[in-house]
């Protein structure tokens, strides 16, 4: 782990500028070179669980709202669905006025404004009733999405609302729904998710893009196969393969250039495709009927499904079993991890929850503290990419209570808030 | 090139664009609210047969599904070039003297929302031409409290195909959801 924000040889390069111009001393660069090279990951584990703990509660509030809704007014209603654009509208002044230069701050904050624009116009929507495929829904977001970007430059906000434009196009263009649009995003799952192979970026451009396009071609597959029995489906597989060779260029390009602007943006982009991931493996279920093998109906279209879904089950084992240097029972059963959470899924009922729940969060646990240990920021990523991806299924579950949930989530959100104060105090004096 | 990004770059730097922008927002987030004011003030209603609709959509939330349509038994008289087995893609649907839904074949003057046909496969084999076609309305969820939800999905399932109704509110050519009635 050289830095968060650039690679090793950008690193090199300022931290020489720096040091010709004599602005460091040689001790306070063999100092910063050593934080550098790993020394300082404390840091990072309290920024992890400060950041889930926040959203976990986060979470929860939401959830304890959406509880009360339907004892709120109209007007009430209208309120709250503005209440987050409001704030962040707030926010996103002060930061224009005094942060405009700190990219972070407009990163983010542009991309809070996008999404509370979404939420507002989704629950306006929901409470007027309004009509049900929402295709002027995603160009009004779009929209104003545009808008927010261009007041603050944000590269996360303009791939976000890249998404809704590309899915307002083919609402548009062959009346695919918003739902099954998100189908349509599962190349930019697939491709963004390879980046957490740590190996990936180090490997000629030419082998990327061979695995690339091998991934476009298994999405096309599991494009055609995940929507059978619509008979309208083959109609878009045109725009399947616009759509995936998009988003393989811009892949490419996203994931082939170094600066430390890019390289944020592939973080970004891994996390996002994570979430989208566990979100498209659950509508999978919804699609065939059932993905596990015992039940589900043999044709040659669920084939190539369930050989997608076994290399995304199986991968992380065998590349943690393939990095293992000692062999022995406790880390092989951890590799198991996502088969049994696989297997979890397929039983179903209240064990099956219980196992497939447990099983992941055992694996998401594992990967953050590997990361940790082992000062991989990538396998630290894959962990957290987990875990906030089975918090947002959860979050949407509607087997439970929404009170239920959000009980859960604040208190989960404040074991977190709690470890991470516990653990400032564990470390404390000992940080570089 | 870089005559046009510096001047654009001057406007978003100038202190009013902010405001500007926000107010953008402020229009797209609440022109819908007034749309839909005024349609659920001054609308026409008009009653749609619905039947129960299998989602597949995991992201539904607390919304009963249903596909709401009227369904067109002989071939029209009127098919204006695309059509497929004698009945157009589209029709329109309007309210009658006492409030359901007919259908129009051609857009009309006053209050209508467009309908999308299917083939109506109920009657026939799926290696047949159908004997009816479906004009379905593109209305297809309607929130319920969480804690009715799963008694009115069961409702609406068992329910036979007259006996469900989901009532709009029509003005112009836009239209919002009321309300939906299962009759006992």
């Amino acid at each position: 782990m050289v830095s968060n924000f650039m690679d090793e040889r950008s690193f090199e390069i300022h931290l020489r500028a720096l040091e010709e111009k004599g602005l460091l001393l040689p001790a306070e660069i063999e100092r910063i070179r050593r934080r550098a090279q790993g020394e300082e990951p404390r840091a990072w584990l309290y920024f992890i669980l400060l950041g889930v703990g926040i959203t976990l509660v986060g979470g929860g509030l939401i959830l304890l709202i959406a509880s009360q809704w339907d004892s709120f007014s109209f007007i009430t209603r209208i309120v709250v669905a503005c209440i987050p654009w409001l704030i962040a509208s707030v926010i996103s002044v002060w930061v224009w006025k005094q942060k405009n230069e700190d990219w972070a701050w407009s990163e983010f904050t542009s991309l809070a404004w996008i999404l509370t624009i979404g939420v507002a116009l989704i629950l306006i929507t929901q409470t007027y009733q309004l009509q049900g495929d929402a295709g002027w829904l995603l160009w009004w977001w779009a929209l104003a999405g545009w808008i927010a970007v261009v007041a603050l430059p944000s590269a996360t906000g303009a791939l976000i609302n890249s998404f809704i434009s590309v899915h307002a196009v083919l609402q548009l263009i062959s009346g695919i729904r918003p739902e099954s649009g998100l189908l349509v995003t599962l190349p930019l799952v697939l491709l963004g998710f390879i980046f957490l192979i740590a190996r990936f970026s180090s490997l000629a451009p030419w082998r990327q893009g061979v695995v690339v396009f091998a991934m476009s071609i298994a999405s096309i597959f599991i494009g055609v196969s995940s929507t059978q029995g619509d008979p309208q489906s083959s109609a878009h597989l045109p725009y399947w393969i616009l759509l995936i060779g998009m988003t393989s260029i811009m892949t490419i390009i996203v994931g082939t250039y170094g600066s430390r602007f890019i390289y944020t943006l592939r973080t970004l982009f891994s996390i996002l495709s994570g979430i989208l991931l566990l979100g498209t493996t659950q509508l999978f279920q919804s699609q065939t009927g059932t993905w596990f093998p015992q039940t589900m109906q043999w044709t040659w279209q669920t084939i190539p499904n369930l050989i997608i879904q076994l290399v995304i089950v199986l991968s992380p084992s065998i590349v943690y079993l393939f990095n293992l240097k000692t062999w022995d029972t406790w880390k092989i059963m951890v590799s198991l991890l996502p088969v049994l959470s696989w297997i979890g899924w397929g039983v179903g009922g209240i064990l099956g929850a219980i196992v497939l729940n447990v099983s992941v969060i055992g694996l998401a646990g594992v990967g953050i503290l590997h990361g940790y240990c082992t000062r991989t920021l990538s396998t630290l990523n894959a962990g957290v990419i987990l875990f906030i991806g089975l918090c947002l299924l959860r979050f949407f579950d509607y087997e439970w209570s929404f009170l239920a949930r959000g009980i859960a989530f604040i208190t989960a959100g404040v074991c977190f808030l709690t470890l991470n104060v516990y653990t400032r105090r564990f470390f404390n004096g000992k940080l570089v | 090139m870089k005559k046009i990004y510096e001047l654009v770059l001057g406007v978003v730097r100038k202190p009013f664009f902010i405001f500007f922008v926000m107010s953008l927002h402020a229009i797209i987030i609440f022109t819908p609210v007034a749309i839909a004011e005024n349609i659920k003030r001054t609308g026409i209603s008009m009653r749609v047969p619905a039947q129960a609709f299998d989602p597949i959509d995991p992201l539904r939330g607390h919304y009963l599904m249903f596909q709401a349509s009227v369904r067109a038994v002989k071939p029209p008289e009127i098919c204006k070039g695309e059509c497929s087995e004698g009945y157009p893609f589209s029709a329109w649907l309007v309210p009658d003297e006492e409030g359901n839904a007919k259908i129009s074949w051609s857009e009309p003057q006053e209050e209508g929302i467009q309908a999308f046909g299917q083939p109506d496969w109920r009657m026939t084999g799926l290696d047949e031409i159908p004997s009816a076609w479906m004009y379905v309305i593109p209305f297809n969820r309607y929130y319920v409290s969480e804690k009715n939800i799963e008694d009115l999905e069961k409702k609406l399932r068992e329910a036979p195909s007259d006996k469900a109704f989901v009532t709009l509110k029509v003005k112009g050519k836009r239209a919002i959801v009321t309300s939906f009635d299962i009759l006992e």
